[in-house]
């Protein structure tokens, strides 16, 4: 880290915070999280970091209440998400399927097999797309591994056992429309 | 058909993998900090108000309080509210009382005065005027008087009657059917005629018998 970083890590030890968790660890420790969360809807690093940038602002203004939260983790990443879904409205997402698949392939891929690589993602990316809202989201939050099936059912505010249905369904769907 | 469904659901995983694989740009995290920092601070909160208890229970305590200061005034205000149309309602003391002057009793100029003991305080003033007759001077206009029983059933009258009969009312109306009526009675009842006084030729003449015609026979 960076001597910007560290200064900031400390100010915040030292000064910010008074009461519940500490902001600098918070960034350490969800930033990460909150990028996939943000990406995986989004589709764009700057819009993603934008996004998980906002979370943290939020958490600012509100931070006197974090001591009362008593998950923050699935509290953080349902902020992520409503504020990707915000953004989403204003970027298109399809339109950086593209450069966003060939960023997902592997660097370690051969030229030949990375392409091949990226219009399979870019095809799964537009079948993902194509899904229905509620089975798109329950699928590209599963895709984060740190989340469990409850905590994704607490961000989309359903059941688990609905989760579970529209994982189920949401893979259907993709296979049956990745065959078309 | 079971390669293509392997290779769909390879496909699917590898770019779940590969969302759950994305990294953060370098310097992310610093960056987030950095502009965390130049945030102003957020709002204290009330202080003085978790002084008392905990947050939770002081907000509910709060929260008690003022709905409680809020019930009370609401509370007060109709009991005001009510005393005052109560006393609107009441005949006014002054009403009761003989009517009294309004003059202002003349001021009265102390020695002790101040420099300008030419031009009375406000405070002299509103003591000449609390204990002069000023304070028995009616505040409100008079309450309207309730009617009396033959005002009230001429009011009733008027809304329910006959033009005919309301106009009947009128004194000269009245008095013409009056003089009507009795000139009525007076024919209905007035003595017949005289009957006519014998007379030297009492049947008329076409009444009267022939005369005997000459060389008649009787």
């Amino acid at each position: 880290m960076d001597a910007i970083g560290e200064q900031s890590l400390q100010w915040f030890a030292a000064e910010r915070v008074e009461a519940g968790p500490d902001l600098a660890a918070l960034v350490h420790d969800y930033s990460g999280l909150l990028y996939r969360v943000a990406l995986s809807l989004v589709r764009n690093p700057v819009e993603a970091e934008d996004v998980v940038q906002d979370v943290f602002l939020r958490v600012l203004q509100r931070q006197p209440e974090l001591a009362a939260i008593v998950d923050l983790r699935p509290w953080l990443v349902r902020i992520a998400w409503n504020l990707a879904l915000d953004r989403r409205r204003r970027v298109r997402p399809q339109q950086m399927d593209e450069a966003f698949a060939e960023a997902l392939v592997s660097a370690d891929l051969p030229a030949d097999q990375a392409l091949d690589e990226a219009a399979r993602i870019r095809q799964v990316l537009g079948a993902i797309e194509r899904l229905p809202g509620k089975e798109r989201e329950a699928l590209l939050l599963s895709a984060m591994d740190e989340l469990t099936s409850a905590e994704i059912a607490a961000v989309l505010g359903r059941s688990e056992s609905s989760v579970r249905s529209l994982l189920f369904r949401a893979r259907a769907h993709l296979r049956q429309r990745l065959e078309d | 058909m079971e390669n293509e469904h392997r290779n769909h659901d390879n496909a699917i995983d590898k770019t779940l993998a590969a969302l759950k694989s994305a990294a953060p740009p370098d310097g992310m995290e610093a960056r987030i900090l950095q502009r965390l920092q130049q945030q102003p601070a957020p709002a204290a909160p009330f202080c003085w108000r978790d002084l008392l208890t905990g947050s939770a229970l002081a907000a509910a305590w709060w929260r008690g309080a003022l709905s409680g200061a809020a019930a009370a005034m609401l509370l007060v205000g109709a009991l005001l509210l009510a005393q005052h149309t109560l006393r609107t309602k009441q005949p006014a003391v002054s009403q009761l009382a003989p009517a009294r002057s309004l003059t202002p009793v003349a001021l009265p100029v102390t020695a002790s005065a101040p420099a300008s003991a030419g031009c009375p305080t406000h405070a002299q003033i509103h003591r000449a005027w609390v204990g002069s007759d000023a304070s028995f001077a009616p505040s409100h206009p008079a309450p309207i008087l309730p009617l009396t029983a033959e005002e009230r059933a001429l009011a009733r009258l008027a809304r329910t009657a006959d033009p005919k009969l309301l106009a009947a009312l009128s004194p000269e109306t009245q008095a013409r059917v009056d003089a009507q009526e009795a000139d009525n009675y007076n024919k209905f009842f007035a003595p017949p005629p005289a009957p006519p006084q014998p007379a030297d030729n009492p049947l008329p003449t076409n009444m009267q018998p022939p005369a005997p015609q000459q060389g008649e026979q009787i």
